[in-house]
């Protein structure tokens, strides 16, 4: 008990210059309730009930639900092994949407980044509807417009691709556009000031600052690419995920689960693979 | 030399005034001749329209109204592409160096003479042999004699060898006029005289002219021909060094002689410390190489 | 002494170039080998899309004008498919959290809980929504509720990885420092690396939410709900100009929901 008599943890000796140092760094450190903060914080309470009345949350209702789920898990196990044999082609079929969706959209993506990028396109008027016109292919949904494309090429993987890769550019597009926009503009002047044009400044300037973000973006694309083309087997565009439709909605679950287990493992080797890679090149 | 020959004079900035959108103007109906080989010092505190002017002489900044001349080139009448070619005869040098980070210093250095590289050459990042010794040339030049150097990615360096490499990369343009804007502001003390000593001896030894945008007072006695002082856009001073007396300087800088000492003083001890910090760094980068 | 050094320079720099070059094209060979298998494998063919190019015209003939009139019908639909979004973003947050700390390295207090909660924390990311969201529907019947549960779940596994992704990158010195002054681990945890990745995350979760957004629009294609399911009705009744006011819509959804992210992005991190 010495210890609280002297020094440190003597509070009678109410240093009131540190007493008032410490009040001021409390004071800035906690959080002000203002009203306008306090009317936000209502605000978002509202949204949040209104929210959760709408889409009908129910705890009650999972629990009840529980014995229709546990049912369903038990006709999911054990998986059908037999299976595999047929599901090797699908993964195969998979990965080859993801891998030319990807290689395509990764091209196509380029030209109109750089328009799309307002400190290198050439003019407004080219970059503000090419700005749109990548928000409205990423607007849409992969689903969507494989439906739509569906209608043009049949159904098959073919649509899906065709899907995949519009979605992709405008993603991708839109992300790399951004990143030139946020270059550092010193080197660029540099470049101008000694008589380069438009695109030499941005090859020279803009592009090797941008480069690593656009290859980690084409690979994190590649295996959303590759995720969502089990999707897109929803419209019949083949793949593992035209099995795993197929076998729910006939209740094969056990040949489902099977296609389930392949897809996990597909995609933690994509995701480790990608890893790999990242690491070699940036 | 009192009498300008026509010959003799190597930038004429004709009434120039640059607005930027509907406020006032940055600088207002600037008139001034330079000659071949003059030494020119802008001085003045930021804001008064120093990198405005000097970035009109080149046209990174067009002026609303009025003429730049360059050699006999009446920068406004050319074409794009006759602008470009304009350009490549004048060097600009920054205050921020303005490297290509993720580029070797050689390739910062050749990038100097990418207006007339041509287009698959350009595509492919492929620079010719003599573009590379001529590159080599201005980087021995520019005082960076160790070729282990060239090869390293420019963001290694320390603000003094980046400041070099810039000026290499402007002399590979083999331009006629060198603009500066601020070149010796994120330097430390002892760079600064060698930076300057440096760009003194190109000049000199090539008969180049040099714009100069400064607001170190001291540096500018040391190294000016000629010195134009701004204040709200306009010139209030132009003269030599040996004319700038503590009543002009007041004027300039509307403070004291004293207090703009002063202000220099502790802006050196600070560009001291973020010079060791950023070297620190540099080294600490090259050592994880 | 300078020309040599600097034709000793250029061979240097074009053996570089040579040895890169290479590098560049044999990956470059390897892609475009890929390329070709996966687009064979793919069924990719330019002159199927060209000739099908036409119907596709033609569908988008028969969907002009947009319907406007069923306009108000689908404001219950949109509002739904948004708040199915924000639940189904702030929700696995709850969730997301804990099991980070579990998968991150550096927090774990076993490595195999971080292995199990790593691959708990994939399954969960990798199931599409798509499929969580048909088994619940089976289990739970149509509606949004079901599609709030699988965006949770789903979202539960990529919040995960963003999070323990942002855990393990915080600078080892500063949890090296906490726990030499004798700081507990939830101390460790709270003050010494919550601060450092809260930007990080809170940029994830808006990712996220944008991401949901659009995932709850086709949910409704299984009957989980929103506006996907009002789309599905329209389809299958070839109702092609309320067809194409949804996708309107959706898009509209998609550019109010872009510029809401970059707000508060902007101030809030």
């Amino acid at each position: 008990m010495r210890s609280f008599e002297h020094g440190l943890y003597d509070v009678s000796k109410n240093n009131s210059a540190e007493h008032a140092v410490t009040e001021a760094m409390l004071q800035a450190s906690s959080p002000k309730l203002t009203p306008m903060r306090i009317l936000i914080l209502a605000i978002l309470a509202a949204i949040y009930w209104a929210a959760i009345q709408g889409t009908e949350i129910s705890l009650n209702e999972i629990v009840t639900g529980m014995p229709a789920i546990a049912e369903l898990l038990s006709e999911m196990f054990p998986p059908d092994w037999s299976y595999l044999g047929e599901l090797f082609p699908r993964v195969i079929e998979t990965l080859q949407i993801g891998i030319i969706a990807t290689i395509i959209a990764s091209i196509l993506s380029l030209p109109l980044a750089f328009l799309a990028a307002k400190n290198v396109s050439p003019h407004p008027l080219i970059y503000i509807p090419i700005r749109f016109f990548l928000t409205v292919c990423r607007g849409v949904s992969e689903l969507i417009w494989a439906l739509l494309f569906v209608v043009a090429v049949g159904l098959g993987p073919f649509a899906g691709v065709i899907a995949l890769i519009i979605y992709c550019v405008g993603v991708i597009g839109k992300l790399l556009a951004e990143a030139v926009e946020a270059v550092d503009p010193g080197p660029l002047e540099a470049m101008e000031a000694a008589g380069a044009s438009r695109w030499k400044v941005f090859l020279y300037g803009a592009w090797p600052q941008v480069l690593p973000l656009y290859l980690s973006y084409c690979l994190y694309y590649w295996d959303h690419n590759t995720r969502q083309a089990v999707v897109l087997g929803f419209v019949g565009a083949g793949g593992v995920g035209y099995a795993l439709f197929f076998n729910i909605s006939t209740y094969y679950f056990e040949k489902a689960m099977m296609a389930m287990i392949v897809l996990i493992l597909m995609i933690v080797i994509i995701d480790r693979f990608c890893l790999f890679l990242r690491q070699r090149i940036i | 030399m009192d009498e300008h020959s026509n010959h003799d004079v190597m930038v004429d900035v004709r009434n120039v005034t640059k607005a930027y959108g509907n406020a006032d103007p940055a600088i207002k109906n600037i008139n001034l001749t330079f000659r071949k080989g003059e030494f020119i010092v802008l001085l003045g505190p930021s804001g008064v329209g120093k990198s405005t002017l000097l970035r009109c002489l080149n046209f990174l900044v067009q002026p609303t109204s009025g003429d730049i001349v360059i050699d006999g080139e009446v920068l406004g009448t050319l074409s794009k592409k006759g602008l470009l070619a304009a350009r490549h005869h004048i060097g600009m040098i920054f205050q921020e160096f303005n490297l290509v980070n993720r580029m070797s210093v050689l390739m910062n250095v050749m990038c100097g003479r990418l207006g007339t590289l041509p287009f698959w050459r350009a595509l492919t990042y492929n620079f010719s042999r003599e573009d590379h010794e001529a590159a080599v040339r201005a980087l021995i030049r520019a005082g960076l004699e160790d070729p282990e150097l060239y090869l390293r990615r420019a963001d290694t360096l320390s603000g003094g060898q980046k400041q070099r490499v810039a000026i290499a990369r402007m002399m590979v343009q083999e331009p006629k006029v060198i603009l500066a804007d601020e070149p010796i502001a994120s330097l430390d003390v002892i760079m600064r005289t060698q930076i300057m000593d440096l760009i003194r001896d190109i000049a000199d030894r090539e008969g180049l002219t040099v714009v100069m945008s400064l607001h170190q007072l001291d540096i500018a006695r040391k190294y000016a021909d000629r010195v134009i002082a701004l204040a709200g856009g306009q010139v209030t001073f132009d003269g030599p060094p040996t004319e700038l007396t503590d009543e002009v300087v007041e004027r300039v800088f509307m403070k004291p002689a004293s207090a703009v000492e002063q202000d220099l003083r502790a802006e050196e001890a600070r560009a001291a410390a973020e010079a060791a910090k950023s070297s620190n760094e540099a080294k600490a980068g090259s050592d994880n190489d | 002494m300078t020309d040599a050094v600097a034709a000793g320079m250029f061979d240097a720099v074009m053996e570089q170039r040579r040895v890169s070059r290479r590098q560049v094209l044999i990956i470059g060979s390897i892609i475009l080998a890929l390329g070709l298998w996966s687009a064979w494998g793919a069924e990719f063919n330019l002159a199927k899309l060209a000739f099908g190019m036409p119907a596709f015209f033609d569908l988008f003939a028969r969907m002009m004008p947009p319907d406007l009139s069923v306009v108000p019908s689908l404001m219950g639909p949109m509002i739904e498919t948004l708040e199915m979004a924000l639940l189904g973003t702030t929700i696995p947050i709850f969730f997301a959290l804990p099991l980070a700390f579990l998968c991150a390295v550096n927090t774990s207090p076993y490595p195999i809980v971080s292995v199990i909660a790593r691959l708990l924390v994939g399954a969960f990311r990798t199931v599409p929504e798509l499929i969580w969201a048909m088994v619940l529907v089976t289990a739970v019947g149509l509606g949004p509720f079901p599609g709030v549960i699988a965006l949770t779940l789903h979202s539960i596994g990529g919040l995960g990885k963003f999070y323990y992704e942002a855990i393990e990158s915080t600078d080892p010195g500063i949890i090296e420092a906490m726990e030499a002054a004798g700081a507990s681990r939830f101390k460790v945890i709270w003050f010494g690396i919550m601060p450092n990745v809260l930007p990080v995350m809170m940029s994830s979760t808006l990712f996220y939410w944008e991401y949901n957004n659009r995932a709850s629009t086709v949910l409704g294609l299984v009957g989980a709900g929103g506006i996907g399911l009002a789309l599905t009705h329209a389809l299958q009744d070839f109702r092609y100009q309320e067809v194409i006011t949804c996708l309107i819509l959706i898009v509209l959804i998609l550019v109010v929901i872009d510029r809401l992210s970059a707000f508060l992005r902007a101030r809030i991190i």
